[in-house]
């Protein structure tokens, strides 16, 4: 049984999905980012931030839900998260504010069908996936294979 | 110790869309007037290759750089020399230390961004 949550609804085409908000660490406008030749499709590019580059993370091509970003492609908002010791960028079309989940509106994911959930929340009445970014980075760092 | 104040001196190719930097220090010549039909000896990749780039049919120098793990002949368009304060070329993180990033020390951001090349990773790699 899930504790409470405090999430990050974000959209990205159609689909909502939510992402833990403490590992969220800043929002971002329509950011351009770099290619980077021979990039996996999952980590296409880097993004500047605070004078450091950072790494473009599609997260969603890795749960499912939209085709890889396009070179060039810049979507309405930038997530800066923080992961296993990890800083990157995760472009996203919509962002809601932070949303507190009580206890019994999380459960396991059933319902929703994207990869990585690691949990289901009732928001408002709109089911939706808790996508967990520690299993998000550790596909790509340690499967990069498989996401590619 | 590197001090990031200091200025550095970029020779700036194009290949495509992508502009490659070296850091002038590791540039020992360029030489004008490359063709495809008499080529300079050894010169025998495109700089965009450092990169798994395909070739660029606007080659027209070749240059040779030089590095701890030994020289290295290459074709390119006709470069620029670019100063910049050191500390501009911000390091890759190492999420995206893959695939054609490996030969890759840096880059520097702006209106055309600057893939800068590590002369020691591709003269190890490629020689």
């Amino acid at each position: 049984m899930e504790g409470s949550l405090h999430v990050l609804p974000v959209r990205v085409e159609d689909v909502w999905i939510a992402l833990e908000a403490a590992g969220v660490e800043e929002i971002l406008g329509a950011t351009r980012w770099v290619p980077l030749p021979g990039a996996i499709p999952a980590v296409p590019g880097v993004v500047p931030w605070r004078g450091q580059a950072i790494a473009l993370v599609d997260i969603a091509l890795l749960v499912g839900i939209a085709p890889p970003l396009a070179e060039g492609e810049v979507r309405a908002r930038v997530l800066v998260a923080q992961s296993d010791g990890m800083r990157f960028a995760i472009p996203v079309d919509e962002v809601r504010e932070v949303h507190h989940v009580p206890p019994d509106a999380v459960g396991p994911a059933r319902a929703t069908k994207v990869r990585l959930a690691r949990a289901e929340i009732d928001l408002d009445g709109r089911l939706m996936p808790v996508v967990d970014l520690v299993a998000a980075i550790a596909l790509i760092t340690g499967k990069e294979a498989e996401v590619a | 110790v590197t001090d990031r104040d200091a200025a550095m001196t970029l020779v700036v190719f194009s290949h495509g869309d992508t502009r490659i930097g070296l850091d002038a220090r590791n540039v020992i010549s360029i030489e004008d007037a490359w063709t495809r039909e008499s080529p300079h000896d050894g010169a025998d990749r495109d700089v965009g290759a450092l990169l798994g780039l395909p070739p660029d049919d606007e080659v027209e120098v070749a240059l040779t750089i030089a590095s701890r793990h030994g020289v290295l002949r290459l074709r390119a368009r006709r470069p620029a020399m670019v100063e910049i304060p050191a500390a501009a070329v911000t390091a890759l993180p190492l999420l995206s230390r893959r695939g054609g990033a490996d030969n890759l020390c840096g880059i520097v951001f702006g209106d055309e961004p600057i893939l800068v090349v590590d002369p020691d990773r591709a003269t190890a790699s490629t020689t």
